[in-house]
């Protein structure tokens, strides 16, 4: 993990890149969050985060194709890179650890 | 993007705008309104909206939130955007802490910046904006030339020749009159009207509001008239009844129906403090006031021509062309949209009201003065972090500018509260649109802004000034003096209490004229006194009108409560009294001059000190006889007994018709009395027996008070003539209306006096307790040496107090010479009136001590050793 720890909102975001229909963009990743935990996520946060997780190297992202839909404009869309889905697994292997302690006591 | 999509609030449109995205605004601004759609259709307007905000300032906040490289580029870029926020919420932070007295002086700020703003309201309407016509340059004033006079004037005959003969210009003509318009039980007094020709309308392209306007149909003799009224007065008095039109209304006892409502922003080519109320067709004037009829052989009517230059047409050929269809030489004149006199009087009203924003700006000054005092230290570590000099003004004119503007917001609204109230002091004419436009806003916030700033700069260059080191080692704020801003604060302390002196002076003078006025010895109680007055038709002749009132007299004697009648052409304070310039000596002298019956000076208690008055008799014929008052003998003959001089009339000799004084005898002197106008009390008056041109009017003497006796004398005369239409009048209605001036004065410059005085008050508050602070530990040295708290409070108070009385001086200073330039508004009391000086001296002292002792006093019950253990 070194120096690539992520935050909890950073955490939250790479979750719903992967649990997402790949690709995915800004928007159903917002909503995804927002109706996960049920509170109210700022489009900015969201960006914040896709950014830094993509300068870490855990997600990439590619222009897909423009819609009309959309007013001809492309939409970013993002992928979970293996070492994201290896940074993912880590956390969730000692958060288990944990939990598992907590309920063996 | 369809134009029928729903679109997100342009708050957040704008904050979208000012986020600095890139590359990827394209991508940003369609997922938002994706976002924004989706949850339009799930949770409506108002969630979706607020969402979208909170999206767009996300984005804007994201790059500075962002940790990053530290910025170098500081300087290049001065007003960055979260810099701004963030001094703002500094500002924010540091104003609530010290929210007791910033709250006193933004209040001081708001009542000043609302009291410029209300007076540039009141100065926008009367003189700022352009007149209320299309296309105003084109419009000129016509005025008659002869080679010794230029005249306004024109007679109704003269001018329809004129408008049939000219074609570069399209004149119309206007009469102004007063008028009392009442509509089922109100009633507004002296209302402007104006009556208008024909096609007023169509040429200065007035527009209708409500039903139509005038034209040349209505323009004819005979019918009911017609009128068209502002929307202004329509708006503010009628509360816009739409109902309105059609209506019959009585303007001065006659029927009138409106037919429509002009535009709002037609208030036609007159100066705007002019703009009439009502409009009504020129030919049918003598259906209101039956005593002018533009149609009369010899008329009474005078118009003045107003036109419109047709376009193409120059200046000087529909000049030449006007000359030569009208009997005398024509000059037009460019009706300007801004007058200079009316600039003047604006600008000195500013300037006086600007001066209380001044004070209120020196308020502002001091509090921030003594916070970067104290915020010496914070300063210095900003610097010493490495601050830029610029970057600490920033934050410190951030800081001001939000004093000012928070002052400014709560300043416009005291003025939209108070406007209208203002209005009616000042009694503003009901064709005034008052309600403030953009400039009276643009104006609020330019002050608020200009205020903050200039407040705001003096003490932040004060701030950064001076060695670091000194301020970084400090642990308080002792000994951080510096001669400047201490020098500084008393000048503006001094400037208060100059500037609350002059008004409170002012102030104290028009309220003792006001008094003074109510009980001036008029050498009559003018309570008692009634007039009766008739007009008739203008063809009648003069006997119809000498018999009415012989008939009327004879009526009135026998009510219970008269005492005596008699007649004058000037019954008291009838406000028309003829100023007469007479020459004795070589010298000039005023004089009013009155003609009346015999029997008027018993009525009015005139008592003779020399000779006789004249007779009946001497009336009947209208004998070359005067009697003339004792202030007029003494103004003329001094010692002398001026009983069988004659009189000389100095200057031109006047109007044809007019009684040649030379021929008249005085035959007595009288006593004084007061029975024109109050300014003119003082002047002497020269009575003649009645002359053929007068329209006398009966005065009344009461045994008690007149008013009680109103009904029964109207009553009494009302049926003498069914073509007479009476004129009753209160000689106290006239009185009181003519007090309203010094009352008016009075409330005004008291108001700004105390406000000026309340300035100066929580000025002088706030620096004694700053200085007290500063000087605690002086204080606590002293009394650990032995000094009283008496000797403390002393010094204290002194030091505090010097500025002040040097203001006062100067101040007193100001009224003693500039006290003549009000002279003429104050009746029988003198522009330096001891009492009045006296008086605002008083308060100004007892205030100002009062706001210097209680911080003081907290200075002399400080336990000594405790602060100075602390040092």
């Amino acid at each position: 993990m070194k120096g690539d720890r992520l935050g909890e909102f950073e955490e939250l975001t790479l979750l719903a890149v992967k649990a997402l229909e790949p690709p995915v963009y800004g928007v159903p990743i917002q909503e995804f969050i927002e109706a996960s935990t049920g509170r109210d996520v700022t489009m900015g946060a969201v960006y914040a985060a896709l950014d830094r997780l993509e300068d870490k190297g855990f997600v990439r992202s590619e222009f897909g194709e423009s819609t009309a839909e959309r007013g001809g404009k492309a939409k970013r869309l993002f992928e979970v890179t293996p070492a994201g889905m290896r940074t993912l697994r880590d956390i969730r292997a000692a958060r288990d650890r944990m939990w598992r302690a907590i309920e063996e006591r | 993007m369809s134009a029928s999509a729903p679109r997100p609030p342009w708050i957040g449109r704008v904050l979208l705008r000012l986020a600095r995205l890139g590359k990827r605004r394209g991508e940003v601004e369609s997922d938002l309104l994706e976002l924004y759609r989706a949850r339009l259709e799930l949770r409506g307007r108002g969630y979706a909206g607020r969402r979208f905000l909170s999206d767009a300032n996300s984005l804007l906040l994201n790059d500075w939130r962002r940790p990053g490289p530290i910025r170098r580029d500081a300087g290049r870029h001065p007003w960055r955007w979260d810099e701004m926020l963030r001094d703002i919420r500094f500002a924010l932070r540091l104003l609530r802490r010290e929210a007791g007295v910033v709250s006193m002086t933004v209040l001081g700020l708001a009542l000043a910046i609302g009291v410029n703003t209300v007076a540039f309201s009141l100065v926008n309407a009367m003189s700022l904006r352009p007149i209320g016509v299309p296309e105003p340059a084109s419009i000129v004033r016509v005025l008659q030339t002869t080679p010794n006079s230029v005249n306004t004037s024109w007679t109704y005959r003269e001018f329809l020749q004129l408008r049939d003969r000219v074609h570069l210009i399209r004149p119309e003509a206007w009469l102004p009159e007063g008028a009392t318009f009442s509509d089922a039980g109100s009633t507004v007094e002296s209302l402007q009207v104006r009556f208008v020709s024909g096609t007023f309308f169509q040429t200065f392209q007035g527009a209708a509001a409500a039903g139509r306007l005038l034209t040349s149909a209505d323009d004819v003799r005979g019918g009911m008239p017609v009128a068209v009224i502002s929307h202004a007065f329509w708006k503010v008095r009628l509360g816009g009844d739409p109902s309105v039109v059609g209506r019959v209304v009585s303007l001065s006892g006659a029927a009138v129906t409106i037919v429509g409502v002009a535009e709002r922003t037609f208030t036609g080519p007159f100066a705007l403090d002019q703009a009439p109320a009502v409009w009504l067709p020129l030919a049918n004037v003598n259906a209101i006031y039956d005593y002018l009829d533009p149609f009369a052989p010899v008329s009474r009517v005078s118009v003045s021509v107003v036109g419109r230059l047709q376009s193409g047409s120059s200046l000087m050929a529909a000049q030449s062309e006007a000359a030569s269809a009208s009997p005398t030489g024509v000059r037009l004149e460019l009706v300007s949209a801004v007058s200079p006199s009316r600039l003047a009087m604006s600008a000195s009203i500013m300037a006086i009201v600007g001066l209380v924003l001044l004070l209120a700006c020196a308020n502002v000054t001091n509090l921030l003065i003594a916070g970067t005092t104290l915020r010496r230290q914070e300063i210095a570590a900003r610097l010493a972090l490495g601050a830029t000099r610029s970057r600490i003004v920033r934050q410190l004119v951030t800081e001001s500018s939000m004093l000012g503007l928070l002052a400014g917001v709560v300043g416009l609204a005291i003025a939209i509260v108070t406007l209208p109230a203002t209005c009616r002091l000042l009694q503003v004419p009901a064709g005034i649109e008052i309600s403030p436009d953009w400039r009276v806003y643009g104006f609020s916030v330019v002050v608020s802004l200009v205020a903050g700033i200039v407040a705001g700069l003096a003490p932040s260059r004060h701030g950064v000034r001076g060695d670091l080191l000194t301020s970084l080692k400090m642990s308080g704020g002792h000994g951080a003096k510096s001669a400047h801003p201490a020098r500084l604060r008393s000048a503006l302390v001094g400037l208060q209490a100059a500037v609350s002196v002059v008004l409170l002076v002012f102030a104290a003078l028009f309220s003792r004229a006001a008094m003074q006025g109510v009980s001036l010895d008029f050498g009559f109680n003018p309570a008692h006194f009634a007039s009766v007055g008739f007009s008739l038709p203008a063809d009648a002749p003069a006997t119809r009108l000498q018999d009415l009132l012989a008939r009327a007299e004879v009526r009135v004697r026998t009510l219970p409560q008269v005492q005596r009648t008699g007649l004058a052409a000037f019954p008291p304070f009838s406000s028309a009294w003829d100023p007469t310039w007479l020459r004795r000596d070589g010298r000039r002298i005023t004089v009013l001059q009155n003609r009346t019956s015999a029997s008027y000076f018993e009525t009015l208690g005139v008592t003779v000190s020399s000779g006789r008055l004249y007779t009946n008799g001497e009336v009947a014929q209208q004998a070359p006889v005067a009697v003339i008052s004792e202030r007029a003998a003494r103004d003329m003959w001094g010692s002398e007994n001026p009983i069988g001089s004659t009189l000389e009339r100095a200057g031109r000799t006047s109007r044809p018709g007019l009684l040649n004084l030379a021929d008249v005898h005085i035959v007595g002197v009288v006593s004084d009395v007061v029975a024109s106008r109050l300014s003119e009390g003082q002047a002497g008056t020269i009575y003649l027996p009645l002359q053929p041109g007068d329209v006398p009017e009966l005065v009344v003497r009461t045994a008690a008070d007149a008013a009680s006796s109103a009904t029964l004398i109207r009553e009494a005369v009302s049926s003498l003539d069914p073509d007479a239409r009476v004129k009753f009048r209160l000689a106290s209605d006239n009185l009181t209306r003519e007090l309203d001036g010094p009352r008016i004065l009075a409330t005004l410059t008291g108001t700004l006096g105390l406000l000026a005085l309340g300035l100066a008050v929580v000025g002088m508050f706030g620096i004694t307790a700053f200085v007290v602070s500063q000087r605690l530990g002086e204080v606590s040295i002293r009394m650990a040496l032995g000094a009283s708290g008496q000797d403390i409070l002393r010094l204290l108070i002194g030091d505090s107090l010097r500025p002040v009385f040097v203001g006062l001086g100067a101040g007193l200073f100001t009224v003693l010479a500039g006290g003549q330039l009000v002279a003429s508004a104050l009746y029988g009391i003198s522009p330096r009136d001891p009492w009045a000086m006296m008086t605002a001296l008083a308060v100004l002292i007892a205030a100002t001590t009062g706001a210097v002792l209680i911080p003081a006093r907290r200075a002399v019950r400080v336990d000594p050793a405790c602060v100075l253990r602390q040092i």
